[in-house]
């Protein structure tokens, strides 16, 4: 079950990451499948929110991503707007084999923008890539919209395990690049200029702040 | 989910319960309850809240009547039973929408796939047609863990295929709500408990008859399904801030390590509870015992729905107050396995304002 062997609360570094897009893309099984490698063919839908830990490595740095997962069905939206309050990072999820989710994405895009920080790292994840006989959305398609876009872009399978490990691993480290950058900057005295804001490093709101040890429980 | 332990320990339970007398004279009890030609509603809220015997059908007969479907005067079911069902028929008749049907009766040049009045029975067709898709969704997802509901042979197909129907002509006849994720875990206990009525003709027409009481059970909590009001007095905000409020009461303590200390945010985990009254939160077997309690509480459902969260806040409080925010939250969406009987004795002795 533990994929750290470092205690729960040992990291350097807590990313809070959104897992959004429509409903029944796969949102839950990549959760399931990242934090405890566990898939389930019918799953039950998602009502508010779900949250996982997991800890991974990034050039010798322990970093604690916390996953929210939220309901894709639009009455959900309004409530789940309090989720993105802090988060670094969102994997955006459509199902290769539905265009409409697809479709969709814009929609989700200015969810983001209305709701998250205007710094979160966005990556647009493709699920179901198992199900080739009945792909709709040509990869090219997809990856030529995140280039315009500005977005990291993967397909994966929550189902075959296929890349949902990378895509995890991929949009923490370039999260902790920015966030070490930014450090980096700071101590050349060449921090961000006013009202930029760093804020992409905390999570803010509910909880432990990103840059730990601030004494916390046991 | 580990719905195993509970669920073993319940069965063994009930199987020790099934023989022993006092089990035998609580079947007695609802028995005679349910005989005599008019009901009497106080007496059998107050069997029921705790707890109706798995046996004979009585817990089907006992949430119709709870859920206002049959009357406690006897000599009218046949009657109204009958009319109600033949109303459904003619709900599905005609609310699914067929569209090459409709544009025989409305030739107008607009009505046409393609059409782009909102009007045309083609877009109506084309909207249902995606409200289907989610409810089926949905439903395909219903306690993925019970064959009742999700297995591969002809009765589950056709399990499935009913409760899809019955939530599609509740979101057709309620356009205001319409189809909201999670309804289907509502539908799913009532359904289940008709269609394994021991009495084969009232199992027939569990479609028709869990559709009914499944208005009456929303027409008290549809007001957490209304996105417009989750702003209001009535939404689903303001009764996850009642919660707050009532387990700061109950237990200064546990509030300030969650809320304050912590700042768990009743969101994350109550507005599932709430919306699915509890349904996603415990093994079926509870699921349906829980229920009992909170379709026949004289406090009223909402009330009791909020003492059953205190209780389950209460009950596991020295595991909330070792864990930080994280260990609490996964515990709250994931709430351990328990004995259920501990929360509802809990929930009893709760004096919420």
């Amino acid at each position: 079950m533990k994929m750290s062997h470092k205690p729960d609360d040992d990291y350097d570094y807590l990313f809070k990451v959104v897992l959004i897009g429509d409903s029944g893309v796969g949102k839950s099984n990549l959760l399931s499948r990242f934090t405890r490698n566990e898939f389930c063919l019918e799953s039950k839908s998602t009502i508010g929110v779900e949250f996982a830990t997991r800890s991974i490595q990034v050039d010798g740095k322990t970093i604690k991503a916390q996953i929210w997962d939220t309901a894709g069905q639009e009455r959900y939206r309004a409530i789940t707007s309090a989720y993105y309050r802090g988060a670094v990072g969102a994997l955006l999820v459509y199902d290769i084999t539905k265009t409409v989710t697809f479709e969709n994405v814009e929609r989700w895009l200015k969810e983001l923008r209305d709701h998250a920080d205007s710094n979160i790292v966005i990556m647009l994840v493709g699920n179901k890539s198992d199900l080739r006989h009945l792909r709709s959305v040509q990869t090219d398609d997809a990856q030529s919209f995140c280039e315009k876009e500005g977005l990291s872009f993967i397909e994966t399978s929550a189902l075959e395990s296929t890349n949902v490990e990378l895509a995890f691993q991929r949009i923490l480290t370039e999260i902790y690049h920015i966030v070490s950058k930014k450090v980096l900057g700071e101590s050349d005295g060449n921090g961000p200029k006013p009202g930029e804001g760093t804020k992409i490093v905390v999570s803010t709101e509910n909880n432990e702040a990103a840059a730990k040890k601030s004494g916390c429980c046991g | 989910m580990e719905p195993k332990p509970i669920s073993s320990r319940r069965a063994t339970a009930e199987e020790q319960g099934a023989d022993s007398p006092a089990f035998e004279s609580r079947v007695r009890t609802f028995k005679s309850t349910l005989q005599a030609s008019s009901i009497d509603l106080q007496e059998l809220k107050y069997l029921t809240n705790s707890g109706i015997p798995d046996r004979d059908g009585l817990r089907a007969i006992v949430w119709k009547i709870l859920l206002g479907y049959l009357p406690p005067d006897q000599k009218n079911w046949d009657r109204i039973l009958a009319r109600k069902r033949n109303e459904y028929a003619n709900f599905c008749k005609d609310l699914i929408i067929e569209p090459s049907h409709g544009s025989e009766e409305l030739p107008t040049t607009d009505d046409h796939p393609l059409s782009q009045n909102t009007s045309s029975v083609w877009n109506a067709y084309f909207k249902d047609a995606e409200m289907h898709e989610q409810i089926e969704r949905d439903v395909m997802r219903t306690h993925p863990d019970m064959h009742f509901f999700s297995g591969s042979d002809g009765a589950a197909v056709t399990h499935r295929k009913e409760m899809i129907r019955a939530l599609f002509i509740f979101a057709k006849l309620n356009p205001g709500l319409t189809y909201i994720q999670g309804m289907n875990e509502l539908l799913a206990p009532l359904y289940y408990t008709f269609r394994t009525d021991i009495d084969e003709d009232a199992a027939k027409h569990a479609e028709a008859d869990a559709f009914y009481c499944f208005i009456d059970l929303i027409s008290e909590f549809r007001d957490n399904f209304c996105q417009s009001l989750d702003n209001s007095q009535l939404g689903i905000k303001a009764m996850m801030g009642r919660l707050v409020d009532a387990l700061q009461a109950a237990d200064q303590e546990l509030w300030l390590h969650i809320n304050i200390k912590n700042k768990v945010n009743m969101q994350f985990y109550s507005f599932r509870w709430i919306t699915l009254l509890l349904t996603q939160e415990f093994p079926f077997p509870d699921v349906v015992r829980l229920w009992d309690t909170l379709l026949s509480d004289s406090a009223g459902r909402t009330k009791c729905l909020l003492q059953l969260c205190v209780a389950m806040l209460c009950n596991i409080r020295s595991e909330l107050l070792q864990g930080d925010f994280s260990q609490n939250l996964k515990m709250l969406q994931r709430y351990p396995p328990v004995d259920v009987n501990a929360i509802l004795y809990k929930a009893q002795q709760l004096t919420l304002p």
